[in-house]
């Protein structure tokens, strides 16, 4: 049973890795045919333009993200570089006057829209459906058409949805090419002082000549004209006039180009393709212990974990801080962790029936981390932003990296506990792991006696597959019970010295000691039932789903103190 | 606390068979129970769903026979009691199951640090003070010549005067700037805290002084002023407490001073529900749901420690309790219908809804209340339907007529000119300037812009006409109200700024603005007969003009569209201002308590007197600490039987600080670019702060968002920011906010949790270690022993049994298994 479970959980990874590439080349960026212009230009030089928004020194690419995820939501318009967007939207506004480009977050004010535009002849049923999949209106809907315009009047009333309105308003006000030249801010002072705000494009109109406005002019007038080589030259001059107009406030050109090819790579988010591949050899090769296989897996766990690396390298480096201040960090970084964890606890675990369980836990705790930041790009925004002043603290890499290693290694003691349920449900016999966790390393390796009974049990294949997968899940289970614990206590204190109590009973830090008191009675249930495995899986189970409703529920839908993380 | 599935590696002695144990006491059975492991198991269960219950079910905690915050959940009886019942068990089951040993130290560890944070946790809690408060900056001292000084602190909007008559000075904060330049020449700081003010006499005369922090009003200024005025720090020497209730008096005194606020905790009063004894107290809520009533009487609680004593008597036997208590609700005033004594005052309920003839109930549409004498309220839906009086019924077709408007010019008494007052056409060109006659040329004019119907922050309309004249002295600007009180001269820079400057008296300007009627204008009039009738005049396009009698309740047709119903036709209206309560929908989840209610009542003399009173986050001494909304200040009047005419507030409780603190300065520290107004901009806000020593101040000291400051058993954190308000003038920084709590038993905490983290660390990794250690000396004592005295095959068992327990994942034999793990 447990083994066709896993067959079919092998073929439908691989089923869904196709489908998923199909889809994936449909998404591809693909320029409207009778806009020759938008193929043809090169923004890349852009990328080494700094622009100065919200506190932060962006490459252009990153502003442009920024910005414009407010305007046509994370996933852009038509498939084009959110650089382009803005550009066009500045430059050529007139060919957004009657495009639905507006993105209508809440599904609320689609319904609302859509229920004051059903009926009319120009908006047949397709269109309507278009608006509440998408989003996706023009700005005359909003503006011009009084039934839509009276029932968003009366949702503004409402001090709970209005921010629902705000949204979209916000949208049509960044859109305004007076807005978005305004934010545009690319000169550094020529005073050098860093506590000035930077000249935006608009500024440079009545800036004295010189290259950079010059560049800007060139930009603007080949935009205009729609001359792709034009734009691509005046975009290379200006950002090789810019640094030198900058001095020394201008950020490193290797940083920005870095960043902006971050963004251009979409934060790497696919990675979860790779774990896919590897999550399906893994399946096969912990269940049929097909060695083959959990190589193969291994080898592929290992690239995706080398890709996570080089993704979360990159944005470290980009955002000049470790990655962990916001959900999307806290979820990649989180992710990431449990691969490292996997890594070290497989090489300790080779000589054990456990190999390969580690990298299985960890493949898809990570693929459905990249997956929820790739396909939730709303909640979970990959944006590079300041940290909250609260976050200037050295507890924050301590208590936070502490929970949410904590966090995926809960993940990973589901992962095998849900194996466990799933084998027993099919039949499977029960069996637990006898010395624990990081007891059964002892009996492995140069840790075992010479002649140990482990290595000849597992030489001789006598390790039930039950006891095996228990044994994996005391092995992670250990290790987040004590980081959990301790990483709640790091909370407490950082929290002494910020907020002036070590406690507060806000929501988050009472759901992370409510998951603490599931791993302690699981702890201790464990000592007193006959199924030991079975409980120890259950309660694994109970634990992971506490954990997630306290990232989840409790950072989105109950306010707290710990929003942000 | 056992960390693997080896259930019985840890515990003490083997239980011995149950039909040979003796008969056990209440006691023992008692101790079993508490020291059993399924006890513990259950423990933790309870204390898991109360958690969850007091946290994400927080509707329960708030529910009426509850109303409890998160602090008083969780120090709550039942919760106290779970975790005393745990620390027990605790206890128990470690003295009486876990031998002590090295393969059981981390358990031991585990367990004791456990009980060590409960008990870290109870003295913590017990001992727990927190609150917050506003530290002002800057307060301004006003010195006069035979006045006593008069302070007022640097807030824009605050407004002191000093002196009577033509010796009377009017003082107002204009603008505050945190970080002021200050010019090259002097000499140490470049920037500096400025405060402007505008200094008024009787006679109409306006000055404006900047002062700047640290330094005082010049000699010059001050002769010119008749005033010297310096800013000084404000000490604060009390915060309040989170989640905590009281109310404040004091006494006004028949000269007009207010006596110091003397404070009245409430104990017991609700928190998250509506509590009311009569639905007559408050309008119908907006979402017209059922309000039920829920009476409540509470009495208020001694003063603690008032800062006059001599008051505290006074202020104690105030008969004083709380009667209703709402916890998000706004007080509108509404009119309602008065007495036929009472003074004229038209106030009509119309609706304008779909025609009848679409099926429209008689209660579709929008419903609007106009005041005929409140400009500001005499018409609704953007100026689409108006309500106005006319003293005879023969005036009303002339109201309703289309006029054109007029401005008539006219210098030292000579002959009126007259303009038509009509917007010149955009992108014609400026219009001539126009000699007026009289004048020999002295004064010219010319019609700029005529501004229709311009709505006032008070929401009343006022048109106005902009009138260039060129005189003897000079260019200006006239600003022409129909309102003659609001019209003003301006002097227009090249920047377009407008500098007002002192009417010129020479030239008289009128403005009778154009009338275009309201597409709906009801109209109140008296009758040839003195009774009062309604009438409605339609001009709506498309339809013929007319003019109607409007009974009340009866649709009448504006079109092939829409009706007009008039609900209700108040000739004697009357205000009246009670609580509506906020639907939830429609409640800002982040405003706490701030919009919460409670109905005060006071018995004196035998009569009881109610009010509302709102609650406030701090107690001021006046409303010179509103700064533009930021701050509440309403406190109700009452006037008791003995003619003492009192002030109460309704706040939270507040106690001393160990010692006053002041502000000595507030930065904002930015990232890169300065702050730009994003909260994203902000890296760091610091208080530079000092507290009152017995010889002084102490040395400056700075709380930061992650670095509190350490005194006298509290600490002082970081905890609310004063971002700028340039709409009122405010350059922000005027005040910081500071949380403060003590931290008692937050050491013991601390210990605990560090023992527990280190005994989970020994049983998961060092435990494992110990039991192999001794598994290999069982071994090899059982190998020795074997060889010793027994056959070849005993041996062998023996050494199969022995290494057992340390394989991880092969059947064993327990018994054995658990000789090795001791």
């Amino acid at each position: 049973m447990m083994r066709s479970i896993a067959g079919a959980l092998s073929i439908l990874a691989i089923a869904l890795l196709c489908a998923v590439g199909s889809a994936r080349g449909a998404d591809e960026p693909v320029a409207p045919s009778d806009d020759a212009f938008a193929r043809d230009v090169d923004l890349s030089p852009l990328g080494a333009v700094a622009v100065h928004y919200q506190g932060r020194l962006k490459s252009f690419e990153s502003f442009a993200f920024s910005v414009m995820k407010q305007v046509t939501g994370p996933r852009g318009h038509e498939g084009r570089p959110h650089g382009f967007t803005y550009l066009d939207m500045l430059l050529a506004p007139e060919r957004y006057a009657n495009t639905e480009i507006v993105w209508v977050k809440s599904k609320l004010i689609r319904a609302t829209m859509a229920g004051a535009l059903e009926g009319r002849h120009d908006w047949p049923r397709e269109r309507l459906n278009s608006l509440l999949r998408t989003g996706n209106v023009a700005p005359p809907t909003i503006l011009e058409d009084q039934a839509v315009r009276e029932r968003l009047g009366r949702i503004a009333r409402d001090a709970i949805k209005a921010k629902h309105v705000e949204q979209v308003e916000t949208a049509l006000h960044l859109m305004s090419p007076a807005v978005l030249g305004d934010r545009l801010r690319i000169l550094p002072p020529e005073s050098g002082d860093a506590t000035t705000p930077w000249m935006s494009v608009v500024g440079l109109h009545d800036a004295p000549a010189g290259p950079v406005k010059e560049a800007w002019a060139a930009l603007e007038a080949g935009w205009r004209e729609r001359d792709a080589a034009k734009v691509t030259a005046a975009a290379r001059a200006l950002a090789d006039a810019l640094p030198a107009a900058g001095g020394s406030l201008y950020p490193p050109r290797e940083r920005l180009l870095w960043e902006a090819r971050y963004f251009r790579l979409g934060g790497m988010t696919w990675g979860w393709l790779v774990y896919l591949v590897s999550v399906a050899f893994l399946l096969m090769g912990v269940v049929y212990r097909w060695k083959g296989a959990t190589r193969a897996g291994a080898v592929v766990f290992l690239g995706a974990f080398a890709l996570h690396s080089f993704a979360l390298g990159l944005r470290w480096y980009a955002s000049g801080r470790w990655p962990n201040s916001n959900m999307f960090e806290a979820v990649t970084t989180a992710a990431w962790f449990g691969g490292a964890a996997a890594v070290v606890i497989e090489a300790l675990a080779r000589r054990t029936a456990m190999r390969g369980v580690f990298f299985l836990g960890s493949a898809c705790a990570s693929m459905i981390a990249l997956m929820a930041t790739r396909f939730l790009p709303v909640s979970l925004t990959p944006d590079i932003g300041n940290k909250m002043p609260v976050l200037h603290d050295i507890w924050l890499y301590i208590h936070t990296n502490v929970i949410i290693f904590s966090y995926c290694l809960i993940a990973m003691g589901a992962v095998t506990s849900l194996l466990y349920v799933l084998h027993r449900l099919g039949g499977g016999q029960p069996d637990f792991a006898r010395a624990g966790g990081a007891g059964s390393f002892l009996s492995s390796g140069r840790a075992a006696p010479p002649d140990s009974g482990a290595l000849r049990a597992e030489r001789a294949g006598r390790v039930s597959f039950a006891a095996m997968l228990d044994g994996a899940t005391m092995t992670v289970m250990e290790l987040s019970f004590i980081m959990l614990f301790a990483g709640t206590i790091m909370g407490a204190v950082w929290a002494d010295h910020s907020w002036g109590r070590p406690w507060g009973w806000d929501p988050k830090e009472v759901f992370a000691l409510a998951t603490f008191l599931v791993y302690a009675v699981l702890v201790h249930v464990r000592l007193k039932v006959r199924d030991k495995g079975l409980w120890t899986a259950v309660l694994a189970l109970v634990g992971f789903a506490v954990m997630i409703f306290n990232w989840t529920v409790i950072n989105f839908v109950i306010t707290g103190l710990h929003s942000y993380a | 606390m056992s960390m693997n599935g080896d259930s019985s590696g840890e515990h003490g002695p083997a239980r011995p068979n149950p039909a040979a144990r003796p008969p056990r006491g209440l006691a023992r059975r008692a101790l079993d129970i508490l020291s059993s492991v399924w006890f513990g198991v259950t423990i933790l269960s309870i204390l898991f769903v109360y958690m969850s219950v007091g946290s994400a079910g927080y509707v329960i905690r708030q529910m009426p026979v509850f109303e409890m915050t998160e602090y008083e959940w969780f120090n709550w009886w039942p919760f106290t009691a779970l975790c005393a019942l745990l620390c027990l068990s605790l206890v128990l089951v470690t003295l009486r199951r876990i031998r002590l040993n090295w393969a059981t130290a981390g358990v031991w560890m585990v367990h004791a640090g456990i009980v060590t944070l409960s008990l870290g946790s109870v003295w913590y809690f017990a001992a727990k003070v927190e609150g917050d408060t506003p530290v002002f900056r800057r307060r301004i001292v006003i010195e006069r010549p035979g006045h006593a000084p008069v302070s007022l602190i640097a807030l824009p909007g605050a407004r002191a005067s000093v002196g009577e008559g033509a010796d009377r000075r009017d003082f107002e904060v204009l603008e505050t700037r945190p970080d002021q330049p200050l010019p090259a020449d002097a000499g140490g700081a470049s920037r500096a805290y400025a405060v402007a003010v505008a200094v008024r006499t009787p006679s109409g005369e306006r000055f404006t002084q900047t002062l700047l922090d640290g330094a005082s009003t010049r000699e010059e200024d001050a002769d010119t002023l008749g005033a010297r005025l310096r800013l000084e720090p404000v000490e604060q020497d009390s915060f309040f407490l989170v989640n905590s209730w009281a109310l404040f008096f004091r006494e006004i005194r028949p000269d007009g001073a207010h006596g110091p606020w003397v404070e009245r905790p409430i104990k017991g009063l609700p928190r998250y529900n509506d509590y009311i004894s009569s639905r007559a107290d408050l309008w119908p809520p907006l979402d017209g749901a059922a309000q039920r009533i829920r009476p409540i009487d509470i009495p208020l609680e001694p003063a603690p420690a008032p800062p006059d004593a001599a008051l505290a008597p006074v202020f104690d036997a105030l008969d004083a309790r709380v009667t209703s208590y709402l916890r998000y609700a706004v007080v509108q005033s509404r009119y309602v219908r008065g007495a036929e004594s009472d003074p004229l005052n038209p106030v009509v309920v119309a609706r304008i809804g779909p025609a009848a003839a679409q099926g429209a109930s008689r209660s579709a549409g929008q419903e609007v209340t106009l005041a005929a004498f409140e400009p500001a309220r005499s018409q609704s839906e953007d100026g689409s339907i108006a309500f106005q009086w006319a003293p005879r019924e023969t005036d009303i077709d002339e109201m309703v007529r289309p006029r054109e408007g007029e401005i008539v010019v006219t210098v030292a008494g000579g002959e009126p000119t007259r303009f038509p007052a009509k917007a010149p056409v955009p992108g014609a060109p400026e219009p001539e300037f126009v000699a007026i006659g009289a004048s020999d040329g002295a004064y010219a004019v010319r019609v700029r812009e005529v501004v229709p119907n311009l709505t006032m922050p008070d929401g009343a309309s006022l048109s106005l006409a902009i009138v260039d004249v060129r005189g003897p002295a000079g260019e200006f600007t006239r600003w022409v109200a129909e309102d003659p009180r609001f019209t003003r001269d301006f002097t227009e820079g090249a920047d377009g700024s407008h500098d007002l400057r002192p009417p010129d008296q020479s030239i008289s300007i009128t403005f009778s603005p154009p009338h275009t009627p309201a597409p709906v204008t009801l109209i109140a009039s008296r009758k040839d007969d003195g009774s009062l009738g309604l009438w409605a005049a339609v001009a709506v396009p498309g339809v013929e003009a007319r003019r109607f009698e409007v009974k009340p309740d009866e649709p009448t047709p504006l079109g092939p569209m829409a009706s007009l119903t008039v609900a209700s036709f108040w000739p004697n209206a009357t205000v009246e201002s009670r609580p509506v309560i906020v639907p939830r929908g429609q409640r800002d989840k982040d405003a706490g308590t701030n919009y919460a209610l409670i109905r005060l009542e006071i018995a004196s003399g035998g009569s009881a007197e109610s009010r509302w009173l709102p609650f406030h986050q701090y107690v001021f001494d006046d409303a010179n600490y509103i700064y533009g909304g930021r701050f509440r200040f309403e406190p109700a009047t009452f006037t008791l039987a003995d003619g003492r005419v009192i002030e109460a507030l309704f706040s939270r409780e507040r106690r001393a600080l160990p010692r006053p603190v002041r502000l000595d300065d507030f930065r904002l520290v930015s990232h890169v670019g300065g702050f730009t107004g994003e909260v994203a901009s902000i890296r760091d806000w610091e208080s530079v702060v000092r507290f009152r020593a017995p010889d002084g101040w102490s040395d400056a000291r700075v709380v930061r968002t992650n670095g509190p400051v350490q005194h006298e058993g509290f600490r002082f954190f970081q905890a609310m920011w004063d971002p700028p308000q340039n709409e009122i003038g405010s350059g922000g920084l005027n005040f910081t906010g500071l949380g403060i709590g003590n931290r008692r038993g937050v050491g013991v905490q601390l210990a605990g949790s560090i023992l527990a983290t280190v005994g989970m660390l020994w049983a998961f990794y060092v435990k494992p270690v110990v039991r192999r250690r001794r598994a290999a000396d069982a071994l090899a004592r059982a190998e020795a022993t074997a060889r010793a005295r027994t056959p070849e095959r005993q041996v062998r068992t023996g050494a199969h049994a022995v290494q057992a327990p340390i394989v991880s994942i092969v059947p064993h034999d327990a018994g054995v298994a658990k000789e090795a793990g001791r």
